[in-house]
């Protein structure tokens, strides 16, 4: 490949016109033969790193990928023990009617706490967001420094989102329990059969509301100023300004942040596997399928047969949703 | 009339006001507070958890750096998340521009392919299986290796919406001139997709650093752990020494804290679009 | 042909100045990678031989109070075998993290030694993988390199070690036990004129009286542990209370070949007194971290601590003289004959089959069971022993529990073989979850009994 620039002013080529010009109206010939054909419009030299470029991309994502995910269902019809030497044998639907007999009650109990923490975060992330979206979608001082604070905690990771939580409630020497102690107020908070969830559902919230918060800042700068005054000029409250003008009017953001949400609770347990590992009535499906697969288990294949489940629920749930999520944004359009 | 625009007014401001303190409280205050902590000698923490450091002393800072093994820790972290980072949005840019330019025959499918992965279930338990199988369990190499792909399916979409954007007029130009397609790539296409190649950057390199579950199944030698990992079993260690803890703590948060500070600005400014109506 | 708009730096910055930075990227990433890598490999090996030519162990093994005395015995090791190398790869505690750290090295067989919180026996009836804990697969399934013929075992008591056997083979060792029960403030009993109970209606009144007087009566922290820090209370209630009544005081057996019943009156007197008695302990008890249970007591603060002989060192030197300490069993029932300290006997070293380096294994277990070490190890964990002729060890520990020492009703016979799967109630993870709630009483001891009952195979 010549160190030439290839647009090196004209110039410079006209200084060698012998040289340079049938080379460059060649392949301008080629090209211009080529045109149409795609990637023969490249050298040989070319292609064959496209290819392979292509290729290593597409390996790492089908190996790591695809494969491992749909590995999933595989090992799920399998007693696999991840333990060498041990053979594995296809076990058909053993493992999942596991989870609804011998495993029952506590696999009843998880798809109990599942459904509680999903409830609960979905709405905490759709109110919250749309009250943060209000104050924090203008442009005035200081807005962007709330912007900033409330999207923070999507960076900082579980394990430090956790430990912070699990030190302030801590139920005896954490700030929380001293000020719960003038109060007469004591708790065994992440410890508590009773506040463990509300609190992990409430961390988790924290800890992802700033995205649902930008989607929704979006959607109501996306409301055109006409719309806003219309509402004041009857003489609205703000409630029914909001209830009946703003809020029809962000549903493609209601439908983003809800279907997010819920997908992403379905899915998610490194939050509470730092925060509770799933005591104390934060069982999610996620968390047990994780601690039956890797907490001291032979059975991997029990842990791969609950995340089957899991997957299998949250389609059931997300698939719906978004139909009726979907018609909700046609109908607000009236 | 007037009466009516003024309380709404008073609303307005008094939303505004009580909204701003409610963010400080619940977004900033916990961070603060820890860091106060974090400043205090363990007798005046054991006084009261609601005191505030008067005086305020960085021993702390240095017994947890040298107790912890902090040093090494953001090391690997660093490593782990720079170049899983780098190598998956050099790669997703490998798939997209093909993708895009519908160079390959069956684009339409892999395309659709790509989108198959958001819809699976969780994968780590065969990852598990295949990092025992290609001896990528446990050493630094394979770490990396296994924390490429989550990002690629992200980078290819973002990046394939973007080339799509640029004219073809700019590859044929390229081709004239015996511009081989890597020196395209390179010197061209990424500064013009700059954006998105940053953001799926960004988007792998926080996800490989805050990863909990991945050490916890990948790694078992403490000299490999990264800094998600090593406050975990810092703070086991130590479960009663707050005003320890929450040094580690910062110790560990810093560094991200740092960089969303210098690109949080064009980040959020970014994804709420620019103009304000 | 139009000239399409190219980038304004494009020709700012020449191609071979572009050229160049992108291969020195490269390169150093490759270096600092391959470094990194050649690094790794050394260091997270799963032993055998590394760059410096000395031979690695790898440990895997949980920290706690047994950290320097753990690193002393290495630190000695390495001194007599200059060409071994000893790692731990370990965790705070035995909670999440290290159950997985245990299974993924096992699988893997990263480590020469893994630390075992349980023994093999007892096992399940029909032992099964779906009805055996990990632990036990693995010990049924060959994991372990048999300890068989190995010089060290003729130190150990045989009852310790037969808690490690499986069909003739030894497939761990059992290298330490500890008592469960009720440690005491002494100087705070002789204050209120108590006597140590030895019954139930008079430990009743014991907690009654501190109660009053606004000191916390009983102390125990679950958090980080989880539910099975209750055992201290409910294994002890259980032998005396139910257990005592069986030949052999076998109550396990009896569950595991259903000779009686979990819905028996005698698990409801047990589950109802476990109610009872976990009122008087500290309110929040289940979200307190377990590494507040020798504070409270040194402290005062609480007058009585549920807990295992492990902590009595910590309790005596935070305490820094100011009070006596002591030792009782918990009595469960109005008998005193019947009221037995509980013994545990469960943390196994296992050898792993397949891993490098297991000849140096050996020599590592045999010089942590030569009497001195061993020794060395007792009186800095305050362990009760399970090495042959050493009831007697100079020791904090010792002291405190007086003639309790080393001397106790095994677990083992308490606990009956929980399936690894089965009913939720049963599995050993979720049955303390269970007593926790009738501790707490969001479930009656009659439903409690009637729910484990139902799950029980």
């Amino acid at each position: 490949m010549s160190a030439t620039p290839a647009l090196a002013p004209k110039r410079t080529r006209a200084a060698a016109p012998e040289q340079a010009a049938p080379g460059r109206r060649a392949r301008q010939a080629e090209v211009a033969r080529r045109r149409g054909r795609g990637v023969a419009g490249w050298s040989r030299g070319s292609r064959i790193f496209m290819w392979t470029g292509l290729g290593v991309g597409l390996l790492f994502y089908f190996g790591l990928g695809i494969v491992p995910g749909v590995g999933t269902i595989v090992v799920a019809f399998t007693n696999y023990s991840a333990f060498p030497g041990v053979s594995t044998n296809f076990t058909g639907f053993q493992q999942f009617a596991a989870a609804f007999t011998t495993e029952g009650p506590l696999f009843y109990q998880s798809l109990k706490d599942t459904a509680l923490f999903v409830l609960g975060n979905t709405v905490l992330t759709t109110v919250g967001g749309v009250l943060l979206a209000h104050r924090l979608a203008g442009a005035r001082k200081g807005d962007g420094f709330l912007r900033a604070t409330v999207f923070m905690p999507t960076v900082l990771g579980a394990t430090v989102i956790s430990l912070m939580w699990l030190f302030i409630f801590d139920p005896s020497a954490g700030p929380v329990a001293a000020l719960g102690k003038h109060i007469g107020f004591s708790s065994g908070f992440f410890g508590s059969p009773t506040m463990a969830l509300p609190l992990v559902v409430f961390v988790q919230t924290w800890a992802g509301i700033g995205f649902g918060t930008l989607i929704y800042i979006g959607g109501l700068r996306a409301i055109p100023r006409e719309m806003f005054e219309a509402g004041t000029v009857d003489g609205c409250g703000w409630w029914r300004r909001f209830w009946l003008v703003t809020w029809p009017l962000l549903a493609p953001s209601t439908t983003v942040v809800v279907l997010l949400t819920v997908v992403g609770s379905f899915t998610t347990y490194n939050l509470i596997y730092v925060l509770t590992d799933g005591q104390f009535g934060t069982n999610t499906l996620g968390i047990l399928a994780f601690n039956s697969a890797f907490s001291g288990s032979a059975n991997l294949g029990y842990g791969s047969a609950l995340t089957v489940i899991l997957f299998v629920l949250t389609l059931i749930v997300a698939i719906p949703l978004q139909y009726w999520l979907r018609a909700r944004e046609r109908r607000a359009v009236d | 009339m007037a009466s009516v625009t003024g309380a709404r007014q008073r609303q307005g401001v008094t939303f505004r006001w009580v909204m701003a303190v409610g963010i400080v409280l619940v977004f900033l205050i916990p961070l603060l507070y820890v860091i106060n902590i974090s400043l205090e000698t363990p007798a005046e923490f054991t006084a009261s958890p609601l005191s505030i450091a008067l005086h305020p002393q960085f021993r702390n800072f240095t017994s947890a750096w040298t107790t912890g093994d902090f040093g090494p820790q953001l090391l690997n972290t660093t490593l782990y998340s720079v170049v899983a980072g780098g190598l998956a949005t050099m790669l997703s840019l490998f798939i997209a521009f093909p993708l895009a330019r519908g160079l390959v025959r069956v684009s339409e499918g892999i395309y659709r392919l790509l989108l198959v992965g958001f819809f699976l279930p969780i994968a780590i338990i065969p990852l598990f299986i295949e990092a025992k199988a290609l001896d990528l369990y446990n050493n630094r190499i394979g770490y990396i290796l296994l924390h490429v792909e989550p990002a690629i399916p992200l980078g290819v979409i973002v990046l394939t919406s973007v080339i799509r954007t640029l004219p073809l007029e700019m590859d044929e130009a390229a081709q004239i001139d015996g511009c081989p397609y890597w020196k395209y790539l390179w010197s061209v296409v990424t500064p013009l997709c700059a954006p998105g190649m940053v953001v799926t950057f960004l988007w792998s390199l926080l996800g490989v650093w805050n990863d909990i579950i991945g050490p916890v199944v990948f790694l078992n030698s403490p000299g490999l752990f990264p800094v998600a990992r090593g406050i975990f079993a810092f703070e086991g260690d130590h479960l009663t020494a707050w005003t320890l803890l929450t040094a580690g703590l910062v110790i560990v948060a810093l560094p991200v804290v740092i960089l969303f500070l210098i690109v949080q600005r064009r980040i959020i400014r970014a994804s709420i679009g620019g103009a304000i109506k | 042909m139009r000239q399409p708009e190219l980038p304004r730096h494009f020709g700012r910055v020449t191609p071979r100045l572009r050229r160049t930075s992108l291969i020195a990227a490269g390169a150093g990433m490759a270096l600092l990678v391959a470094a990194c890598g050649s690094n790794s490999s050394a260091n997270s090996s799963s032993g055998g031989k590394s760059s410096g030519g000395k031979e690695v162990l790898k440990i895997a093994t949980w920290h706690g109070t047994a950290t320097s005395p753990f690193n002393q015995i290495n630190k000695d090791f390495m001194k007599k075998y200059p060409n071994i190398k000893v790692e731990l790869d370990y965790a705070p505690d035995t909670s999440g993290p290290y159950k997985t750290l245990l299974q993924t090295t096992v699988d893997n067989r990263t480590a020469g030694i893994v630390t075992n919180t349980t023994a093999v026996n007892p096992l399940p009836l029909h032992a099964s993988r779906s009805t055996e804990t990990a632990g036990q697969f693995w010990a049924t399934s060959g994991a372990f390199i048999s300890l068989n013929g190995q010089s060290f075992l003729k130190d150990y008591q045989k009852a310790a070690l037969a808690s490690d056997l499986y069909k003739g083979q030894q497939t761990g060792l059992p290298y330490t036990a500890w008592n469960l029960g009720i440690f005491y403030n002494k100087t705070l009993f002789k204050k209120y004129g108590l006597k140590v109970p030895t019954t139930y209606n008079e430990f009743i009144k014991v907690l009654q009286t501190f109660k009053s007087k606004g000191i916390i009566p009983l102390f125990d922290g679950l958090g980080g542990v989880g539910g099975s820090y209750l055992s201290f209370l409910y294994d002890a209630l259980y032998e005396d209370v139910w257990g005592s009544t069986l030949p052999n005081d076998d109550l396990s057996s009896a569950l595991t070949h259903n000779k009686v019943k979990w819905t028996d009156p005698k698990d409801i007197q047990v589950l109802s007194e476990l109610h009872a008695v976990a009122q008087y302990l500290e309110p929040g008890y289940a979200g307190t971290s377990y590494t507040q249970m020798p504070g409270s007591i040194a402290s005062g603060k609480a007058a009585m601590l549920l807990d295992g002989s492990w902590d009595v060192g910590s309790v005596v030197k935070d305490s820094k003289g100011k009070y006596q300490f002591g030792y009782f069993p918990v009595p469960g029932s109005n008998n005193p004959a019947d009221n037995k300290s509980v013994l545990s006997v469960g943390e196994t070293f296992n050898v792993v089959k397949g891993a490098p380096s297991t000849d140096a294994a050996m020599k590592w277990l045999a010089f942590f069971s030569s009497p001195k070490e061993y020794a060395k190890w007792i009186v800095a964990t305050g362990a009760s022993s399970t090495e042959v002729g050493s009831d007697h060890f100079p020791g904090v520990t010792a002291k405190t529990m007086g003639n309790w020492f080393g001397k106790g009703w095994d677990s083992p016979l308490i606990e009956p073989a929980f399936p690894a799967s089965g009913s939720f109630y049963d599995q050993s993870a979720n049955w303390p979850t269970m007593l926790l709630d009738v501790a707490q009483g969001s479930k009656s001891p009659q439903a409690a009994a009637e729910t484990i009952q139902k799950g029980w195979p």
